[in-house]
């Protein structure tokens, strides 16, 4: 069941930078104080995306928000007058939530396929400090007719249907004659007919309309978000087994869809899941200096089962995408290649190992969860004598998460600044800076290398963003951190209820 | 003064709602191109909704008044009501808008905001629209023909017929930018629906000239749009703009179909005695020749330097969200859907002239019957 939903997702390509969920966390600061973004975006285009902001210690003086298209120069034979700050809309000014200490909203129509720039200015005290969200507008659904809206249409639509038959009908009928006293049986005899045929000319137009609606649904069909083709290989060089990713999408081969760029560090995050969810890895996989769209990571000492696999990269255009896949990994399916080199293992990569000197514990945590719950993600890291134990950063940050269902359908992938690309950020941060010095900017983003440990952890404490999940299931969550040089892997699980 | 005075009241209200609802919609698609931010109660929507409302209100208004007051019946009946014929189209057509805005709203949600003109819950509210217009028009029209010597409902009935004309009009916006009036697409779709409109509304009219008529008051109604939204400060509120926009982006300027009407008033006393078929023929190709030669050079000059100027509004008509490119000023080869795939449009060569002639003389053809409906109708 598992394997078949997961390949259902694949073939209908439901997929962006984390699947199943449409909504971006971020986590920072403004005015050196704590804030919180969430954004959730419509899933089709254009649309209304719903943005949130929640400022912890602090009121502010106003707050503006901008959608800024980020596009390359000229693709599709566009002009970019349209992208970047030039091309943006006068900002919205955030209303402040009636009841909510310190929370705001605005909703913003993203108009456009591709990476937005979330711009929000903070003003206080006659100061702005600017924080730049990005996140995917995509088309990644058809949001289902509600059964009251379905209920009232099609009695609308009987009572249309009637009325216009009538309306014929008492037309052919009576409405040419002076004196209604004229209207004689034969007449009465060929209106019935006329019904009849009324009838039969309306169902030949709602024909005509549901298969038109059907013509526009497949165009809308095509247009739905569909990551980067991929394919996966396992070979042997009689030292490691490794695993490589090939980028077999023409779009992206023939420059049309923008190259990688690191996202805080590594130009790929990979997870590997086993079925049963009991394995995860996070590796970094590398591209192949021999080839251009090949990338290869050796894979860690696991048990052989079948695997999926969740990529996330982040495009030089600043979208993000999370590229999905499965692997049998079992030794009839490992080529020998003794022509491969000997690959470096990262020293980030991870996975869960028997035996760890450390655990996390998931601090006020609960069993279930309601679909509008907020799911506190507080975590401490305790020796096996349950001694708290410092955090190390690992890969830049106090730690990774990774949250998946048991369909297989929901992947999110998150970090104590939330669940936006850190990459994708600086590139907008690093054009808002170059607009503002009137420095021409002409080379191209270099790898994400800021550091992201800052406050995100204290000690033994880790935390996340608070996530809310919409889609009701059994959820895995995996922790990872990092103390005396050891990366720990924890996984947890919890229930998403509708009630 | 004393036949006007004749006319009800409620018959100059419900051509007034009904202008409201045309211009409305005509603002509509202007804010859409200029400022782009839409809601349910926007105000272009909230004038077109209360102009419907109105025709329906005022229609309703007479059912009671005929069923339950008047003793001499003087409509149909319907489902045991009774009024004229005009008012169940004006109701069906109010209740046909109403049900497209729900519609419209989900559609929003499932595919998007507005991606085009032409979408299913469009052409609900177009539909119900077109009833609302025809309604009124039906309505002026009972009255003109029971009261044959009051001159007020003949006028008041040519520009209720213009109404008509202009909302086909609007319908054909996508295929009548001047960029498209060179394409096989333009022309078939203008010479089904124009010379349909002329020639059924001009008949039960005693207006000799009833065609150039109401072709005049739709380029009249036109061109004030085109003249007046731009005299409006805007500006976009969605992004990514491409165009720098001040005012409000004009619609595009009519076509000139006051000629191919002229000709069809001036050739239809002489054929008049002919049958349908042989009428329908000559209609159809006089108004394709002429339509063609008309529009093909004037769709030239529409794109030229000459035409940059408030008059004619060409450069001036383009949405905020179209990037400027190569194609300014040109004659479009193929055409883009909102959904990116590309679609080439038709050339115009012999055979596909002869195409767009029988797609016009079939229209013409059922408008005939249309109008001879029109022109006998009593309640």
């Amino acid at each position: 069941m598992k394997l078949f939903l997961f390949n259902l997702l694949l073939i209908f390509n439901w997929l962006i930078a984390d699947i199943g969920h449409l909504n971006y966390i971020f986590e920072g600061k403004a005015f050196d104080k704590p804030i919180r973004i969430i954004i959730k975006t419509p899933g089709v285009v254009p649309g209304l995306a719903d943005i949130i902001v929640k400022s912890f210690d602090q009121d502010f003086d106003k707050i503006l928000v901008t959608p800024i298209v980020w596009k390359e120069a000229n693709t599709n034979g566009r002009n970019s007058l349209g992208n970047g700050p030039q091309g943006a809309p006068p900002a919205d000014i955030m209303i402040p939530i009636l009841g909510e200490r310190n929370t705001s909203q605005a909703e913003l129509w993203l108009m456009d396929f591709g990476a937005y720039n979330i711009q929000i200015e903070f003003f206080k005290n006659n100061q702005s400090e600017i924080i730049n969200i990005p996140i995917n507008s995509i088309a990644n659904q058809i949001t289902p007719m509600t059964k009251s809206t379905s209920v009232i249409l099609f009695l609308l639509m009987v009572l249309l249907i009637a009325g216009l038959s009538n309306i014929i009908t008492i037309g052919y009928r009576e409405s040419t004659l002076i004196n209604i006293a004229d209207l004689d049986s034969k007449t009465i005899q060929k209106s019935y007919y006329v019904q009849f045929l009324s009838l039969i000319f309306i169902c030949f137009v709602l024909y005509f309309g549901n298969n038109w609606w059907k013509i526009t649904e497949k165009s809308f069909m095509k247009n739905l978000f569909k990551p980067l083709d991929n394919q996966v290989n396992i070979i042997n060089n009689d030292k490691q087994n490794i695993l490589q990713i090939m980028i077999t999408d023409d779009a992206w081969k023939d420059g049309r869809i923008s190259d990688f760029i690191p996202d805080h560090g590594k130009i790929m995050h990979l997870y590997l899941l086993n079925e049963n969810f009991e394995q995860l890895c996070h590796l970094h996989p590398k591209r192949s200096s021999k080839t251009h769209g090949l990338f290869e990571v050796v894979i860690p000492p696991i048990e052989y089962g079948r695997y999926f696999i969740y990529i996330d990269v982040t495009l030089e255009s600043g979208s993000n995408q999370t590229l999905k896949n499965i692997i049998e990994y079992y030794p009839k399916n490992i080529k020998k290649q003794q022509d491969i080199y000997y690959l470096k293992i990262d020293q980030d990569d991870s996975f869960i190992k028997e035996r760890s000197s450390y655990y996390f514990k998931w601090l006020n945590s609960s069993k279930t969860y309601n679909i509008n719950d907020e799911i506190n993600l507080n975590f401490q890291m305790l020796d096996t004598l349950n001694r708290p134990t410092i955090i190390e950063p690992y890969i830049q940050m106090g730690g990774h998460g990774a949250i998946v269902d048991s369909s297989g359908t929901v992947f999110i992938h998150i970090h104590p600044i939330g669940t936006i690309s850190m990459a994708s950020q600086e590139l907008y941060d690093k054009e808002y800076n170059l607009q503002k010095s009137e420095i021409c900017y002409f080379g191209l983003p270099d790898s994400s290398i800021k550091d992201y440990t800052e406050d995100s952890f204290k000690n033994s404490f880790l935390s996340f963003p608070p996530i809310i999940i919409d889609n009701p299931g059994k959820y895995f969550l995996w922790i990872q951190g990092k103390s005396n040089n050891e990366i720990i892997t924890q996984k947890f699980e919890f229930n998403i209820i509708n009630e | 003064m004393k036949l006007a005075k004749q006319v009800p009241l409620y018959y100059y209200l419900i051509l007034l709602a009904s202008t409201a609802i045309v211009i409305g919609i005509q603002w509509d698609i202007s804010w859409h191109s200029t400022i782009g931010r839409d809601k349910l109660l926007s105000p272009p929507h909230l004038v077109v909704y209360i102009g419907g409302i109105i025709c329906g209100l005022i229609c309703t208004f007479i059912v009671f008044k005929n069923t339950f007051f008047n003793k001499i019946k003087e409509g149909v009946k319907f489902w045991g009501f009774n009024a004229p014929l005009a008012c169940w189209i004006c109701i069906w057509g109010m209740i046909a808008m109403l049900t497209s805005a729900p519609f419209d709203d989900w559609w929003h949600n499932a595919y998007g905001l507005d991606v085009q003109i032409i979408s299913p819950p469009h052409i609900v509210l177009a539909m119900g629209i077109f009833s609302v217009i025809l309604g009124s028009c039906i309505l002026i029209l009972t009255s003109k023909n029971l009261n044959p010597t009051n001159f007020i409902y003949d006028i008041l009935y040519v520009y209720a017929s213009s109404l008509i004309l202009v909302q086909f009009s609007i319908i054909l916006t996508e295929y009548s930018f001047a960029n498209k009036q060179h394409s096989y697409e333009f022309y078939k779709v203008s010479s089904i629906l124009y010379p349909f409109v002329l020639v059924a509304f001009k008949i039960p009219s005693k207006y000799k000239y009833a065609a150039t008529y109401i072709a005049l008051l739709y380029m009249i109604h036109r061109m004030l749009i085109v003249w007046i939204l731009p005299l409006f400060p805007a500006e976009p509120l969605l992004g990514p703009i491409y165009r720098d926009i001040t005012s409000y982006v004009a619609p595009y300027f009519p076509v000139l179909l006051f000629i191919p009407a002229l000709f069809i008033d001036v050739l239809y006393p002489k054929i008049e005695s002919l049958n349908t078929l042989q009428k329908s023929s000559i209609l159809g190709i006089v108004f394709c020749i002429v339509f063609f030669i008309i529009q093909w050079f004037f769709s030239i000059f529409l794109l030229s330097e000459y035409a940059k100027n408030w008059f004619f509004a060409s450069g001036n008509n383009i949405p905020y969200f179209i990037p400027q490119g190569g194609f300014d000023g040109m004659f479009f080869k193929y055409d883009i859907t909102p959904y990116g795939e590309k679609i080439v449009l038709g050339e115009m060569n012999i055979i596909n002239f002869f195409k767009i002639c029988s797609f016009s003389i079939s229209s013409i053809f059922i408008s005939f019957y249309l109008s001879s409906w029109l022109k006998n109708i009593k309640r």
